[in-house]
């Protein structure tokens, strides 16, 4: 245990407020909640390495407890250090560590997309898939691009770009959403802003999510090494992906003990790169009006990344635009813990503070940043989801 | 009403009183043990919990350092449940005589304790908290004991050869007749009713208050109380007990208890046996002298102080603190004083009790002319919780609760287990820091010997941990009101706790724990009408 890791330990003054903006604890009792889970249990994992609450596998490692703990406990890697141990200990279904492999997930789809949606569209076939694996047969399964962002992408040289940007697409958006990358190339591109791609792995976020961190330790050291050399030229890394640049800025650091500092800089969400380039003068800000009215989900990994909403900012350039916060907190899914047979039904229930949101605002649209946030909250509500930066490229006639 | 009788009483629930108890039993003698508070009222739950292996007294004492070796090997055999077998480092810094070390192994080798000399390097990935500047570090092994848990299983073993126990009962009077013991007087502490027994003998093994009893009975015996603090941090440190490889000191050895570590402890002479009040300026010293061996150790919280007063005894009027033996002496008053059925044992360790009860009573039967030979060091004090029931507690309790939970209760540990797959509800956990389900508060609450929140705290160590019973105290006297000791106001049942609880918080009252203070004080002042906290 690292010395920081001690102090935050002692950190913990019990009060619950952890366990209070817990969104699972709230609307279950199999789970004993972040506290208990996370600092309680850590003292006596310092005697006793095996000393997990079983149900640590109800953490959907959505994050709310670390933003709401006044004491600055990092309780969420806690949880998923613990999460790790139950792993390796007890082993997990084949379930987890298919849905934890979302890189050879992606890839295996390649194969035949259209197939592999249509599939994952027939009924009978999910109630065997959750008779016989545990998997939802009601959640919406996420549907595959026929083509990949970095096959759909193609690099544009810019003489004279203002900056050297390399993007961290992720999985969702190389697989499933290739628009969004494609719309945040093409805003940058109409700025004469370079884009720069790489394959890089998984993030891992969905694997330390179901235990399994030495795997994501590959993975991170993988694409540490490759991000420094881009960090070593000069590159800001973006994202559109909030759960991406969480796990890149954070969980590297706090659960594998990388490095990261370097990066931590150069680092961001799109829409904070966006609005640098505002406050420089250089937001090219005559849009298209938008007269219509969206609702906003913020990601839960957003909000934990402590960076306010940058979206919201540069989206207020849109004339016409109306932007309505949900304000209706986690949507539940958390990646691959809503599509679990037992934990679908949390989810569902977490997710209702987003359609009754939705139904108060009466929108029929809504912009959130993360991928997984916009297949819930469209599964929950039936709205039309996406994200922000498809909203500001359609305003700059690119869509 | 005719008195009860029985052939010997003993005073003082202690590790000795309790340990006596058991060996008379053992031997078929009748035999009662009185405690004025609960078990462990005195120095038992006031001390390091370190099962001595001899090796902080090779250099100055062999007679104690090989008792202590011989003891700490029969205790881990014959009650596994009650020792953490965490093995024990002596590390030695810059500063220190390096020549003391050599002088200090050759001790060891001669009173027969083994030693293994471990690679500075090695120690510092083992043991990173440890300073840097370690110049030699050694293996012995020590460990760490519940002092509790002992106690508790003494009584319960002696109870099934039919030794009874009064808690809550002080002795008040010794009756004699022609120079014979022929009886007690006792008060129950909680209702102040007077009670009287028949014995033929009195065992004083009262510690740190043998003279006050034996001064009861017109004897003079000279103790020297001396006061040491410790104090304990919210989470284990280091997985051995440290020691600092110099002369005996304060400040100079970590035990690693379950969740915390017990860090101590000084020495100053005191008036009185009852003076158990940790003052902040003896926990500044010791962190002061503690960082030399661990230097940030200014910045681990710390959740407690709390101190105990050793018994050293003193045939003659000289020098007190550290330079006197840690040896017991047994006192025959018959031969000393002309009382015949009347012994006092004074002085020694916890580590020795068992020791020192087979002396006692070895003298106890040669006078009662009982010829029976001691049978404690064979016969096993626990049996351990088989792996079929460990088992099956996991799935109530969880893992660290259902280990946590069958190393306290032991042979109870299946009724609660059964309880609590009967009834979901007894799984909640009430205590979240110690892990301490309801399950074993209720089963603890009706055993019998529960008769304050206190009890249960020791009994369970709910209220031991981090925050220091500011949620489980109100929680579980909620769960409990069905119980006539519990019945009644339930303010003054918290005060009371609280009180005792804030008393250790007091000395260490800064960074997290002056946190944890004010919540408290919040919650009780606020939701619970109580006017201040400290
Ligand atoms: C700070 C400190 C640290 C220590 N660390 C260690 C250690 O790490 N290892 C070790 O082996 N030893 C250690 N010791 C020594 C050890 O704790 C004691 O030697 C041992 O606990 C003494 O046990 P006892 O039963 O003789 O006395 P006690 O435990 O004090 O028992 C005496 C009992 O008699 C009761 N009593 C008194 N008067 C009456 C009365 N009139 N009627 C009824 N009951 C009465 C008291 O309430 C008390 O419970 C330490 C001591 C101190 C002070
Ligand atoms: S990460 Fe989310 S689900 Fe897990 S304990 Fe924290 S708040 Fe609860
Ligand atoms: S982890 Fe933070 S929020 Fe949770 S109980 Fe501890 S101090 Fe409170």
């Amino acid at each position: 245990m690292t010395q920081e890791n001690r102090l935050a330990l002692d950190n913990c003054i019990k009060c619950s407020i952890c366990v209070s903006h817990c969104p699972v604890a709230k609307v279950t009792e199999r789970f004993a909640g972040p506290k208990q889970n996370g600092p309680d249990l850590e003292r006596f994992r310092l005697e006793e390495p095996a000393a997990v609450h079983p149900s640590i596998g109800y953490c959907s490692n959505c994050k709310n407890c670390d933003v709401a703990c006044p004491s600055g406990v990092s309780i969420s890697a806690m949880n998923a250090k613990a999460k790790g141990e139950y792993v390796t200990l007890h082993g997990a279904p084949l379930r987890d560590k298919i849905l934890a492999r979302v890189e050879q997930m992606g890839k295996a789809s390649r194969l035949a997309p259209s197939l592999v949606n249509r599939l994952g569209r027939i009924k009978p076939l999910r109630v065997l898939g959750e008779a016989m694996m545990g998997v939802s047969s009601e959640m919406t399964m996420p549907t595959y691009a026929k083509k990949t962002f970095l096959e759909m992408f193609q690099p544009k040289k810019i003489t004279a770009s203002k900056d050297k940007v390399l993007y961290f697409q992720g999985c969702y958006v190389n697989y499933n959403t290739p628009e969004v990358g494609m719309a945040l190339a093409a805003v940058l591109a109409y700025h004469d802003i370079e884009l720069t791609v790489e394959p890089f792995n998984c993030c891992g976020l969905p694997l330390i999510a179901n235990g399994f961190l030495d795997v994501a330790r590959e993975y991170a050291q993988k694409n540490v090494s490759k991000l420094q050399q881009y960090i070593e030229q000069g590159y800001r890394i973006i994202t559109t992906c909030p759960s991406c640049n969480l796990t890149l800025r954070r969980e590297y650091q706090e659960l594998f003990d990388l490095d990261t500092s370097q990066f931590n800089e150069q680092m961001m969400d799109a829409f904070e790169f966006l609005n640098l380039l505002d406050q420089r003068g250089e937001l090219k800000v005559e849009l298209q009006e938008l007269p219509k009215r969206v609702g906003y989900h913020q990601p839960c990994h957003l909000k934990a990344a402590g960076c306010g909403i940058p979206s919201l900012e540069t989206l207020r350039h849109i004339p016409g635009l109306e932007v309505r916060d949900l304000d209706a907190g986690c949507c539940g899914l958390s990646g691959s813990y809503g599509f679990k047979k037992e934990k679908y039904p949390i989810s569902q229930e977490i997710g209702q503070n987003i359609s009754r949101a939705v139904q108060e605002l009466a929108v029929d649209q809504v912009i959130s940043e993360c991928g997984m946030c916009q297949l819930q909250v469209h599964h929950v509500t039936g709205a039309k989801v996406y994200h922000p930066i498809q909203l500001l490229a359609e305003a700059y006639h690119l869509a | 009403m005719a008195a009860e009788k029985a052939q010997v009483v003993v005073i003082g629930g202690g590790a000795t009183g309790t340990g006596i108890l058991r060996d008379l039993a053992l031997r078929g003698i009748s035999a009662i043990l009185v405690e004025q508070g609960d078990l462990a009222h005195g120095t038992s739950s006031r001390f390091h919990g370190l099962l001595h292996s001899g090796a902080r007294y090779a250099v100055k004492d062999k007679e104690a350092a090989r008792e202590c070796l011989e003891e700490n090997m029969i205790l881990r055999r014959i009650a596994p449940n009650c020792v953490e077998n965490t093995g024990g480092l002596f590390v030695q810094l810059p500063e220190d005589n390096a020549e003391y070390a050599d002088q200090w192994l050759a001790a060891c080798a001669e009173s027969g304790i083994p030693t293994e000399e471990l690679d500075p390097r090695e120690l510092r990935r083992n043991t990173p908290v440890l300073h840097h500047r370690v110049t030699r570090a050694f293996i012995v092994p020590d460990c760490a004991v519940d002092g509790f848990r002992v106690l508790w299983s003494n009584v319960n073993s002696a109870r099934r050869y039919g030794a009874r126990l009064y808690t809550y009962h002080s002795l008040t009077g010794i009756q004699q007749s022609n120079g014979k013991v022929t009886g007690v007087e006792l008060t129950n502490q909680l209702t102040g009713e007077r009670k009287y027994i028949e014995c033929e003998m009195i065992i004083n093994s009262t510690g740190a208050w043998g003279g006050a009893v034996a001064a009861l009975a017109g004897i003079e015996l000279n103790i020297i109380k001396d006061k040491g603090t410790l104090v304990a941090y919210n989470h284990r440190l280091t997985n051995q007990v440290v020691n600092r490889l110099r002369p005996p000191g304060d400040g100079d050895i970590f035990v690693p208890h379950g969740t915390i570590t017990i860090f101590g402890t000084t020495s100053v002479t005191v008036n009185d046996a009852a003076c158990t009040k940790p003052g902040h300026g003896e926990v500044l010293d010791l962190i002061k002298i503690g960082q030399e061996m661990i230097p940030d150790l200014e910045n681990y919280r710390l959740i407690r102080a709390f101190a105990g007063v050793r018994p050293l005894y003193q045939a003659g009027n000289t020098a007190g603190g550290r330079s006197v033996t840690r040896n017991f002496a047994l006192v025959d008053h018959q031969e000393r004083d002309g009382l015949q059925g009347f012994i006092s044992i004074v002085g020694g360790k916890f580590t020795t009790f068992r020791l020192m009860a087979e002396k006692t009573v070895d003298l106890a039967a040669k006078r009662l002319d009982v010829t029976a030979p001691c049978r404690t060091a064979e016969e096993s004090l626990t049996s351990p919780v088989s792996e079929q029931w460990l088992e099956r507690g996991k799935r109530v309790f969880g893992i660290p609760g259902a280990k946590k939970a069958a190393d306290r209760l032991g042979d109870s540990f299946q009724r609660v287990v059964e309880e609590a797959e009967k009834n979901p509800d007894q799984r909640k956990i009430f205590c979240e820091c110690e892990v301490v389900s309801l399950a074993e508060i209720v089963h603890v609450a009706g055993d019998g010997d529960s008769f304050t929140l206190g009890d249960i705290r020791r009994k369970t160590r709910m209220g031991m941990g981090t925050c220091q019973g500011t949620f489980c105290s109100y929680r579980t006297l909620g769960a409990l009101s069905g119980y006539s000791q519990f019945a009644g106001n339930h303010r003054e049942y918290l005060t009371k706790f609280l009180q005792k609880r804030w008393k250790g918080i007091r000395p260490v009252l800064w960074g997290q724990q002056l946190r944890e203070a004010q919540l408290s004080s919040a919650i009780y002042c606020s939701l619970f009408g109580m006017e201040r906290m400290l």
